[in-house]
């Protein structure tokens, strides 16, 4: 290489350098926006309203301070008309969808049982979890609870906003090991971690900068293609590959054995598999089968027709439609409304044909109408362009002894350009 | 060397524009109407509404602003924020005439005030005749009253008629065709 090639590469090194540090200015500078939520609307409709569907979800306090403890709980249900696209439960890990880690999980419980790793969930039955957190990086954030599903994605229910207020340098997160010992997660071994991510990339740039250094990648490739692989043999390129594999082996078996010597106890976190029980199915009087569905594409209102049994010595009533956390009520739905659920996820346009509820042993074909902005605004009528086009979402009655009863229903929507 | 360098300042440059369209936003306006981030957002003062356009009986797609043909016309307006929920809104479609003394004379769609507890605004109306007009979307109830105007067309097609999606693609297409043939025919050249 002479000194005429080496300086033509230093000038395309150079502009090289310039696009890249422009590229990185110009997006640092003009296109770099707050990223208020975590994109959920854009999760397709037939993922929020017919695989995990929530209810009684609760954020509590909703105002912390950095150190403090705060909780989400609630209920969910996997419904049973679990689209065929999405993969079954089989494999499902509890989650929180947060904007980075503002909090830190301490603990999660599915139907009171410690739950830190995957395992199966059951369609058609429901579980009830309670998750512990702990107040980390000051703001208001949108927190959602979260259901992963192998081979399905994140699947995220309705959030809430929830603020923290402080000093993030004053967060702590002290824990005490097995033997004794008290760490404090926060800051624990983080040189250690620097150090070790340093030692790779140094490693991996030196096995990627040795052979970048002798003739490119595309020219070896040509040379390989057109001459076989003897003119690239080298000598020192055997040398060194034996001690970059025996360096690694050893750095893996030493670190692996320091390791070992320091921290006599450790656990590995994703190697077992969560066995819970679902929720018992509670007695439900209630049988609903939807007869026919339609969409008013202007007016924001799905209609829904269904065929109720009432099986109960009590007459029930229609409350609350909910769907992908969005909850239609009435008058008697807004009754049992807890007054912190996130307000834009609330819709008050729950209307039946007939108010006059379910007598005991009755079956009564009943119109209900669920009309509101949010089907537009959370994008839920997307659906539309499914090939299924099925909605999906939890009907809650209520008797006279205000016992309330859940079922899930779903059914096909046809769009419509009508009014009622 | 120097034409080199040369050919290098224009592939930066060029790498420069065409990375800067990465960056923009589509902005159209059309008074209070505009359309932003994919979304037809009309803005009223501090608030603003999801705008869609339908022509059920005579277009397949939804629009925002002009009005593509005449007749049978449904526009949603939705409310974003929950703000509004409350408060009153009168929606009014006026002829454009370049003077709005009396409004009702002008008039030709108009939904008294009202609170939408649904959010949603359904206007349906049936335009018989190609023109201009104004929408005039009024909030009152809050702080101030608030006023939305936005002048649109009826019948005058979609702004974007499918000819120019079509044009650049086949201009793509072909140059792609000339240059791949022009490299063929040098290398030809060059064997023999």
């Amino acid at each position: 290489m002479n000194m005429r090639s080496i300086l033509k590469l230093g000038v395309l090194g150079l502009y090289g350098a310039a696009i890249g540090a422009a590229s990185l200015a110009l997006t640092l500078t003009v296109d770099v926006k707050t990223a208020a939520a975590h994109g959920e609307r854009s999760q397709e409709p037939f993922l929020r309203m017919r695989t995990i569907q929530w209810y009684d979800l609760k954020w509590q306090p909703k105002v912390t301070k950095v150190n403090d403890i705060a909780t989400i709980t609630g209920n969910f249900h996997l419904a049973e008309d679990w689209p065929r696209a999405v993969g079954k439960p089989e494999r499902a890990f509890f989650n929180i969808g947060s904007p980075s880690p503002v909090f830190v999980r301490l603990s999660t419980k599915l139907n009171g049982e410690p739950t830190f790793i995957s395992g199966p969930l059951q369609i058609g039955r429901d579980y009830a979890f309670e998750v512990r957190l702990k107040a980390r990086i000051p703001g208001r954030h949108h927190m959602h609870a979260m259901v992963n599903v192998k081979e399905a994605g994140p699947i995220a229910g309705p959030a809430s906003w929830m603020n923290i207020s402080g000093n993030w340098d004053d967060f702590t997160n002290p824990v005490t090991t097995l033997t004794g010992k008290t760490i404090d997660l926060e800051t624990f071994n983080f040189a250690n971690g620097v150090f070790w991510h340093l030692v790779w990339l140094g490693l991996g740039c030196f096995w990627i900068g040795y052979f970048v250094a002798r003739p490119m990648f595309l020219p070896r490739s040509r040379v390989l293609l057109a001459y076989g692989d003897e003119l690239l043999l080298d000598p020192m390129d055997r040398k060194v590959g034996w001690a970059v594999a025996i360096l690694t082996c050893a750095l893996v078996w030493g670190s692996y054995r320091y390791t070992e010597s320091v921290h006599p106890y450790t656990i590995p976190v994703q190697a077992g598999e969560s066995k819970v029980e679902p929720l018992p199915i509670a007695p439900n009087p209630v049988a609903i089968k939807v007869t026919h569905a339609n969409y008013d594409v202007p007016g924001r209102a799905l209609r829904v027709t269904m065929e109720i049994t009432n099986n109960g010595d009590s007459s029930v009533r229609i409350g609350e439609f909910t769907t992908a956390g969005v909850r239609f009520v009435n008058e008697l739905g807004r009754k049992h409304l807890d007054p912190d659920y996130p307000r834009e996820l609330v819709a008050t346009g729950l209307t039946m044909d007939d108010e006059g509820g379910i007598r005991p042993g009755e079956t009564k074909e009943v119109k209900m109408e669920a009309k509101d902005a949010l089907w537009e605004v959370q994008r839920l009528m997307a659906l539309l362009g499914d090939p299924e086009s099925r909605f999906g979402g939890l009907l809650m009655t209520w008797d006279e002894e205000e016992n309330r009863y859940i079922n899930s229903i779903a059914g096909a929507v046809i769009p419509v350009f009508t009014k009622l | 060397m120097s034409l080199r360098i040369i050919n290098i300042k224009q592939a930066v440059i060029a790498t420069a524009i065409a990375a800067s369209t990465l960056f923009t936003t589509q902005i159209q306006a059309h008074g209070g109407l505009a359309l932003a981030d994919d979304m037809c957002i009309l803005t009223i003062g501090p608030y603003r509404m999801h705008f869609t356009g339908y022509q059920p009986l005579t277009q397949e797609e939804e629009f925002c602003e002009d009005i593509p043909e005449i007749g049978k016309t449904v526009i949603a307006l939705d409310y974003i924020q929950e703000e509004l929920r409350p408060l009153t809104t009168e929606v009014r479609i006026i002829r454009d005439t370049g003077s709005e003394a009396n409004l009702d004379e002008i008039t030709v769609f108009h939904l008294p005030p009202k609170v939408y507890p649904s959010a949603s605004i359904a206007i349906d109306h049936t335009f018989p005749e190609k023109g201009k007009f104004v929408g005039l979307v009024t909030v009152t109830g809050g702080p101030q009253e608030y006023v939305s105007r936005f002048p649109f067309s009826v019948g005058e097609g979609r702004p974007t008629p499918k000819a120019m999606i079509i044009v650049p693609v086949l201009l793509v297409v072909a140059g792609a065709a000339a240059f791949l043939m022009t490299r063929k025919k040098k290398s030809g050249g060059a064997a023999a």
